[in-house]
């Protein structure tokens, strides 16, 4: 049906029966006549999608008024109203969780915004769980992350654009920025990407980021995906752009470098000299989750002697009659650590915990008694696990257990020379990445001095006035210049 | 698009010549249960071949964490010993490694340990050693008078392999008496000097069958093994650079009557120092020391006057010492303590020989802090009048 011969029909029974075919079969579609004294007409809706109570209470509002009298109606209070004037926008309103309002012998009708979507409270952050700070995620619902950024960002200079994606099934999305500090080109790419965006239906923000994506193919992400509120306010404060979908408890954001991956919230609540020490372990627990396998797959097949003989000599008695060479026995038990973590998140909470410590207790203790792996091994393939775990960004995690399985092979096929070359290789093609523009291994190459109090270390805050020089923000300084020179020669006081 | 092409080619050309670079360099792929660690090598002279003892690690023997299990069990030891003779040294090796149903990996070789009749091969056997990459240059050359192979397989009960307790034994020798790390890169370095003399620790079985060390080994650059017993080392360990924590009794006359004292030094150095023409030059030894006295044998309690006979007494005992060793050292004819060195240090090109007639004069001063022990513990008053 063409858009033309898309108007509503003049008589409001008719429309429900079109609507109503359209949808069939539909167990779920109510349809309800209702009168005024001048008017008549029905109601339309998907029960469950729309609050019944509200919808009734509205409808006598409707008939004690008069009814709908032309376009220009007020709305009834606590409804809010939209025109719908052909007969797929009613049906979309309809699905979209409204009650789409039909006079008899009316051009368009009303879509009242009644609805009543199954959402869960607000709850602590479970993916990005942290000892200081606020502790409330986002959940499913656009509105009320929108809300929660609100809440926390008090600035009307904070904007909020939304655009509807997906061609079978349309979802709400919003960028959000703050005007005045985000750069005109990097909202301008984030506008066009998601206008290229052709899909049927988002589930989740994770399609969206695919989509929007610098790098096609690469395992590191140049998006941050989070689930926390107080965390993108920070972006938003930096000059980066966030995302939300309707439906989805995560947010991204954009754009980001490889050291943001390895800052957590909590290093802006705890005290700056503890955040030091805590992201050096980051960044040596990512190179070690990554590498730590295939530095022990080369020590052991070709570079023994870097290691001390009394090392080498239990290594040796550890290693004696396990049938496997020792690349075959590290590629068996990453997998099989993998496997058992897999099993531990998929499997319902309680149960997952027990395979978890089964696993790891249990049948690694089994496997070496049985000789089929070594207690090394165990020990190393465990503490990458265990490396992997320190890392704040869901993405990185999965980058490094993907990344160690090819260098366990250069490992095993070339030695310390495999690695060296993966790595060179690797180091190569993260500094080719970018972020919406901005270099993926910023502000250490390229080098942007001004940046690096927040990489490894985390400057004071009273160190931090400017905003990320990577961003390129248009106000530099979090607060003007002559404010922070006040406030910094108020600290010279003494009683 | 262009752009992307050019650094997408450039990318593929950088990754294969990565690829070849490291095939080029040969990986040798050795598993590590496809080896056999050697820890140690003894070198052996018999009937005109090399015979080479290797002390192998076994991985499953006692003192490993992994597999547990103790030294005392019949064929449970850390380690065994493999040994082949041949007429030359690569010969053995060879002949070694025929024996063996795996590789035979030497970077992990700690030691190597040479008998006395071993050394008038040195110069071939030190070429091979040289030669040989898989070999560190930091593994320790030892002597020992008896036979490498036996002083290997003699020591039973321990809880890690025999090398690596001569390795620890001479390391902890070494702390005390710095002369006697003779690590490979040392002893080929005295040896290329003037004075064409290395020290070597002597290693030897003890009573029970362990390992001990037995004193100190001038190796000349020509294969002549000079050994000095452990009672002589302290006086050789002073000449060759500096002691720690070492002991000495020194004997004491006080009122016409002999005593003993025990003299702690807390550290000590010697340096050479060349003086007078270039013609007759003077060596000048210059000892320095740090001690405290730790027990004295003696009637009297101790005085300013006598403390001060007993710091006379102590530096004339280390000069007596020094001299005894330069005279030994000067009748077997090894410059064992460098003077020709000292010499050439100084633009003074000595002929062989020349060392012995050169005019040597001794600067000592020991420093000796009085020891709070002998007076302080319960016993001190027992002690004093020990010299009886």
């Amino acid at each position: 049906m063409s858009l033309e011969q898309d108007i509503l029909a003049r008589r409001a029974a008719e429309v429900a029966k079109q609507i109503a075919k359209r949808l069939e079969p539909c167990p779920d579609l109510r349809v309800q006549p209702w009168s005024t004294q001048r008017d008549t007409g029905v109601a339309v809706w998907l029960e469950g999608l729309v609050d019944a109570d509200k919808l009734q209470e509205a409808l006598l509002a409707l008939r004690d008024s008069g009814g709908p009298r032309g376009r220009r109606e007020i709305p009834r209070p606590g409804v809010a109203t939209e025109e719908v004037g052909t007969l797929s926008a009613a049906v979309r309103a309809v699905l979209d969780g409204c009650a789409v309002i039909v006079r008899d012998g009316a051009s368009s009708a009303e879509a009242w915004r009644l609805d009543r979507v199954p959402a869960r409270s607000v709850d602590r952050s479970e993916n990005e769980p942290t000892l200081h700070g606020p502790q409330e995620a986002f959940i499913e619902s656009l509105s009320v992350n929108l809300a929660m950024v609100r809440k926390r960002l008090k600035s009307p200079r904070l904007k909020i654009e939304t655009f509807t994606i997906g061609e079978t099934s349309p979802c709400q999305m919003a960028i959000l920025y703050e005007e005045g500090v985000v750069k005109s080109d990097l909202l301008r790419e984030v506008r066009r990407r998601i206008a290229q965006i052709r899909v049927d239906y988002v589930a989740d923000i994770n399609e969206v980021r695919e989509f929007i994506n610098d790098p096609r193919f690469s395992v590191f992400p140049t998006t941050e995906e989070t689930e926390r509120p107080d965390r993108v306010v920070a972006g938003l404060m930096e000059g980066r752009v966030a995302m939300i979908t309707d439906g989805s408890p995560t947010c991204l954001m954009v754009p980001v470098t490889f050291a943001m991956n390895l800052s957590s919230p909590e290093d802006y609540y705890m005290h700056y000299s503890l955040a030091l020490p805590l992201r050096l372990l980051r960044h040596l627990m990512f190179w070690s989750s990554v590498l730590l396998p295939a530095l022990y797959v080369a020590l052991l097949t070709y570079n023994q002697d870097l290691l001390p003989t009394p090392l080498l000599v239990s290594v040796a008695a550890q290693h004696s009659g396990i049938p496997f060479p020792t690349v075959i026995e590290a590629l068996g038990m990453m997998v099989a650590f993998e496997a058992l973590r897999e099993a531990g998140t998929r499997l319902p909470r309680a149960v997952g915990q027990s395979v978890s410590i089964v696993g790891t207790l249990v049948i690694g203790d089994a496997a070496v008694r049985a000789g089929l792996v070594s207690p090394g091994m165990v020990i190393i393939v465990s503490a990458t696990g265990v490396a992997s775990f320190t890392l704040p960004a869901l993405g990185l995690v999965q980058a490094a257990r993907l990344l160690q399985f090819p260098f366990v092979m250069a490992a095993g096929l070339f030695g310390l020379y495999g690695i060296l070359m993966l790595g060179i290789a690797l180091l190569g093609r993260m500094a080719s990445l970018r972020s919406f523009g901005v270099p993926y291994l910023a502000p250490v190459a390229p080098n942007i001095t001004r940046d690096m109090k927040d990489v490894i270390i985390r400057a004071p805050w009273w160190m931090m006035q400017g905003r990320p020089r990577q961003f390129e923000p248009v106000e530099r300084d979090r607060v003007p210049r002559h404010t922070a020179g006040k406030w910094r020669r108020g600290r010279r006081w003494r009683p | 698009m262009t752009k992307w092409v050019t650094v997408s080619k450039r990318q593929r050309a950088i990754t294969a010549a990565l690829l070849c670079a490291a095939l080029a360099t040969g990986c040798d792929y050795n598993d590590i249960d496809h080896l056999y660690i050697a820890t140690g090598m003894g070198v052996d002279r018999q009937e005109g071949h090399v015979a080479l003892s290797m002390d192998l690690v076994q991985p499953g023997g006692a003192g490993n964490p992994a597999t547990g299990g103790s030294a005392s069990t019949q064929g449970n030891a850390p380690d065994w010993i493999v040994s082949a003779a041949a007429p030359t040294f690569e010969d053995a090796m060879g002949a070694l490694q025929a024996k063996l149903s795996h590789s035979l990996y030497l970077q992990h070789n700690a030691i190597v340990l040479f008998s006395k009749g071993a050394l008038r091969d040195f110069t071939m056997i030190a070429d091979a050693l040289e030669r040989n990459r898989q070999l560190r240059r930091s593994q320790l050359w030892v002597v020992t008078p008896t036979s490498a192979e036996e002083v290997l397989r003699g020591a039973t009960g321990q809880s890690e392999p025999v090398s690596l307790v001569i390795r620890d034994l001479v390391d902890e020798a070494s702390r005390r008496e710095a002369c006697l790390a003779s690590d490979e890169l040392h002893v080929v370095k005295a040896l290329l000097r003037p004075s064409g003399v290395a020290p070597l620790a002597v290693v030897g079985e003890g009573p029970d069958g362990s390992p001990e060390i037995e004193g100190l080994a001038y190796l000349r650059r020509d294969g002549r093994v000079d050994v000095v017993d452990r009672a002589r080392l302290l006086d050789n360990a002073w000449w060759l650079g500096r002691t720690f924590d070492v002991r000495q009794t020194v004997a004491w006359s006080e009122g016409g009557r002999q005593a003993f004292v025990g003299v702690h030094w807390l550290r000590t150095s010697t340096r050479l120092a060349v003086d007078g023409p270039r013609v007759h030059p003077t060596v000048r030894v210059v000892w320095r020391g740090t001690g405290e006295v730790e027990r004295w044998q003696a009637n009297e309690k101790m005085s300013a006057e006598s403390f001060a006979g007993l710091e006379e007494s102590i530096c004339k005992d280390v000069k007596h010492r020094l001299a005894e060793a330069l005279d030994h050292a000067r009748a077997v004819d090894m410059d064992a303590f460098g003077l020709a060195n000292a010499c050439a240090e100084h633009g003074m090109n000595l002929s062989e020989g020349d060392w012995k007639r050169i005019r040597v004069v001794y600067d000592i001063e020991a420093h000796i802090v009085h020891g709070q022990l002998a007076s302080t513990t319960p016993f001190a008053n027992d002690a004093k009048g020990g010299g009886d």
